[in-house]
């Protein structure tokens, strides 16, 4: 099929008003909920939650995390008629990045700096509010973000910025346990949400830019205490030389120079990055989670690190219950343009070569290609087109800096993606932004950013953004749609036949998950750059969404979280 | 104008090399008395005595004695703990802040951080010249200021607060950056690398008068 690209018309086209839902059902629900009534999460919720069309229960939806929601009571033809049905304000106007959680009309969302809500998901109402008390020392890149919390049992779990695992009674917000992560002196930190499964809290940490040493961790979700761990870079980071990338690109690498020093410095496993901020995807009948590693520490200056810095850049699978080795496949090996692996990766069947369905995992990536893998050994099947513009891949840093499309912004950043499976479309967000690379050796700062140079924006170019259908079993764009400003915050398709996603300028849009066509604009009044959501109480369905703008890319910042329903 | 670097004494009786406001001039200041210093009480007792000390330069209530010593009264607490601690391990040097965090443990830093971190932060009423914002504003979008210092250039917890600090401070330690003389952090170094003296100056006036 042939691909359309359009511009996405301006919010004037479309009815914006906020009106007010009737107050009629609002008293009667009132009662229902407060406190009343908040049911367990089980495993067998988690497990099911792909085909649940009531509760939205993990960050991404579900394990396989499809961010694909069941219920089509919105679709495409009745679109039209959503307004928010209630908006609530938090008491911190920074950066808002959760995805809210939905467990039987209870809705629990989280701001910067680690406040967390519980709602009433009918009304917008506050049942009850928790503040994490920061410790004086956090180290953290990108803004004071955090992605929400898993539910799981009778409690909620949220990792912090002063990288803490809290653990809070569902029902009150009251805290039960607190357990340390890692030392935030050395520059850790949390800002994904954890993911629940089978007792066990999986996190993994902040920190590529620290020179920290990568991790997942599972914790034990009675007590806090630590199960396994992970380490992302392994004691060996060696690899095997690439000298060319998952596409095929030759990288450019010095292979003689980088033996020289490896053999002068040894290898540099203690403080190569490697961190891991989104959710991973757990395969339950394989008992394995699948997850990205970002980019090795110091981002731009190869010459302190030789080899591939494995599993840097990378889709990595390990065994859910002991947390070892699978398997890997590393994108960029030695990469020295922080174009790493974020997305949270997706399970899903994909056509292999030879076009037989296969298990399969996805990943976008900031490089702006979609991966797709098989999922029982991590191998590359294919890559999509590019969704952004490349330009000189790979031109090594420069002192003066070297231009290279795309820039560090770039590609789908941390963005989960979203995917129909009916349709075999992924749906990505990019980012297109135009940088020059710089390069400058500095020594290991003791958990200090450690960037090894500087990436900066070339103020005279054109930045927008760009929302991708990306057809996973040819790699094909199907159709795409261009927005003034650089996407990021993720993406969610519903039954209905919508792929829902918000913008920096603050237009919250629903789109023909088939066509790309725009049904549906909403103007929230500060950055929608946050994963939207959706849920159904007393059988009625509801899109949510938090607009609070966004650090990194200076996105104008609110406080908001609006749900919307359809009106009569 | 920026003071020419001169020798710093310490301990209690602290030479004045430049000042700011009213309490200028080649005098020789005295320690403010102990007594009078709110929550002094629930320090350690060496830290006790030490604290009069710092406030000689860095003002009683708050307001610098020295044209070169930064407001640290109502700073974040990291930030000031990992400045004692990177002026310790000698990752940031000055004659002065070496020699007098020299002895002190760890859990000493911590408690001085604790303790000037809830003192309230004070109101310069400063005043920048024409046309300072848009220079400001155009560096800050370059530099992406903002994603680290956040808006309003308040800053939080390891990243400093910048909005009402002394100018002639900031003047000093962005240049210092700029030539790598404040060595502990090579990101902030390379940011400033690329701005003139004057875009300097003129981005400290902004933020010391915000
Ligand atoms: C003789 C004057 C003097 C005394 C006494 C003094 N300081 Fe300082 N302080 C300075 C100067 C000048 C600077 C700026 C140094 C530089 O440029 O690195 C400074 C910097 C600092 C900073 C870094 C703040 C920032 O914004 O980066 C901290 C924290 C600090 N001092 C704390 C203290 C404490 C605590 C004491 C007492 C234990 C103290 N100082 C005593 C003059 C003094
Ligand atoms: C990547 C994050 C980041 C960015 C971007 C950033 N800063 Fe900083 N800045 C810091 C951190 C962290 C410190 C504390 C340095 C240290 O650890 O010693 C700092 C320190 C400073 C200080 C010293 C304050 C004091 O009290 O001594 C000034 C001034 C400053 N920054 C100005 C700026 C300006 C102006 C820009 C934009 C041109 C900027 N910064 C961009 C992170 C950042």
């Amino acid at each position: 099929m042939k691909k359309h690209t359009r511009w996405l018309a301006g919010a004037s086209f479309f009815v914006a008003a906020a009106t007010a839902v009737g107050s009629a059902g609002a008293e009667e629900v009132k009662g229902a909920t407060k406190y009343g009534d908040m049911r367990t999460v089980t495993q067998r919720m988690l497990n099911a939650a792909a085909g649940d069309g009531n509760n939205f229960l993990h960050t991404n939806h579900n394990y396989k995390q499809t961010r694909f929601y069941p219920n089509a009571q919105i679709n495409t033809s009745n679109v039209h008629r959503l307004r928010p049905a209630w908006i609530f304000q938090t008491e911190v106007k920074e950066t808002m990045e959760t995805t809210p959680i939905v467990v039987n009309g209870v809705m629990y969302v989280t701001t910067a700096f680690n406040h967390v809500y519980a709602l009433d998901a009918r009304t917008g109402e506050e049942l009850w509010h928790y503040k994490h008390k920061l410790g004086p020392i956090t180290v953290y890149c990108c803004g004071p973000n955090n992605r929400g919390v898993a539910a799981y049992g009778d409690m909620v779990y949220m990792g912090t910025l002063d990288a803490k695992l809290v653990a809070l009674d569902a029902k009150t917000g009251k805290l039960v346990w607190e357990t340390e992560i890692a030392d935030p002196e050395l520059g850790y930190s949390e800002t994904m949400a954890p993911t629940a499964v089978d007792g066990k809290i999986l996190i993994g940490t902040n920190g590529g830019e620290y020179g920290i040493r990568g991790f997942v961790k599972a914790f034990d979700a009675k007590t806090g205490k630590l199960l396994w761990t992970f380490y992302t870079i392994p004691e060996n980071s060696v690899g095997v030389w690439a000298t060319h990338d998952a596409t095929g690109r030759d990288m450019k690498r010095n292979i003689a120079a980088e033996k020289e020093a490896l053999a002068k410095m040894g290898d540099p496993y203690k403080t190569l990055g490697g961190g891991v901020w989104q959710n991973p995807a757990v395969d339950l009948e394989r008992r394995r989670v699948y997850f990205v590693v970002g980019n090795p520490s110091p981002d731009l200056d190869g010459s302190l690190r030789p080899g591939d810095n494995l599993y840097t850049d990378s889709l990595v699978a390990v065994d859910l219950d002991t947390g070892k080795y699978i398997c890997h496949f590393q994108y960029i090996a030695h990469d020295v343009w922080d174009l790493d692996a974020v997305s949270p990766p997706i399970l899903v069947d994909v056509k292999d070569k030879d076009g037989k369905l296969v298990p399969g995992v996805i990943h976008g990536g900031k490089t702006g290609h979609i991966y797709v893998h098989k999922r029982d050994d991590c191998s590359l099947i294919r890559f999509s087109e590019a969704m952004v513009p490349q330009e000189n891949m790979w031109t090594l840093p420069t002192k003066e800096g070297a231009r290279m499309l795309p820039g560090a912004n770039g590609g789908v950043e941390w963005s989960p993606m979203a995917v129909d499976e009916r349709l075999g479309l992924a749906y990505a967000m990019n980012l297109h932004q135009p940088m020059t690379y710089h390069v400058e050796s500095t020594p290991y700062p003791g958990g200090k950013l450690w960037l090894g140079g500087a990436f900066k924006v070339i103020p005279t170019e054109e930045q927008w953004g760009i929302l991708s259908a990306v057809d996973y079993h040819s790699g094909k764009i199907r159709w795409e749609v261009k927005t003034p400003q650089p996407l990021i915050g993720g993406v969610l398709a519903t039954a209905g036949g919508l792929v829902f996603f918000g913008e920096g300028n603050g237009r919250f849009n629903a789109l023909d998950a088939a066509t790309g066509a725009q049904l549906w604009s909403f103007q929230a009044g500060a950055g929608v750059n946050a994963p939207p959501a959706s849920y159904t109480v007393d059988g009625k369905q509801y899109i949510v969404v938090a607009a609070g703008g966004n650090t990194q890319l200076d996105y104008k910042r609110g406080n908001a979280i609006i749900a919307f329903s359809l009106v009569d | 104008m920026l003071m020419k670097r001169g020798r710093w004494f310490l301990p209690l009786c602290v030479a004045v090399l430049g000042g700011i406001g009213s309490s200028i001039g080649a005098q020789t200041e005295r320690s403010p008395a102990p007594a009078a210093i709110p929550g002094l009480d629930q320090l350690s007792g060496h830290l006790a005595e030490l604290v009069p000390m710092c406030l000689a330069c860095h003002g009683e209530n708050g307001v610098p004695n020295h044209a070169e010593a930064p407001i640290i009264d109502g700073q974040h607490e990291g930030y000031l703990y990992i400045q004692l601690r990177d002026y310790k391990n000698g990752s940031r040097k000055h004659e002065v802040m070496n020699e007098i965090v020299k002895d002190l443990s760890r859990q000493d830093i911590r408690e001085l951080a604790a303790f000037f971190a809830k003192r309230p932060w004070p109101r310069l009423q400063q005043t920048a010249e024409e046309g300072d914002d848009v220079v400001a504003e155009r560096l800050a979008s370059a530099g992406m200021c903002k994603e680290c210092h956040l808006s309003g250039y308040m800053g939080d917890s390891t990243v400093p607060r910048l909005a009402g600090q002394l100018t002639s401070y900031l003047v000093v330690t962005m240049r210092a950056f700029k030539t790598k003389e404040r060595a502990n952090n090579a990101a902030m170094s390379s940011l400033l690398d690329t701005f003139t003296d004057e875009e300097i100056d003129a981005l400290a006036r902004y933020l010391g008068a915000l």
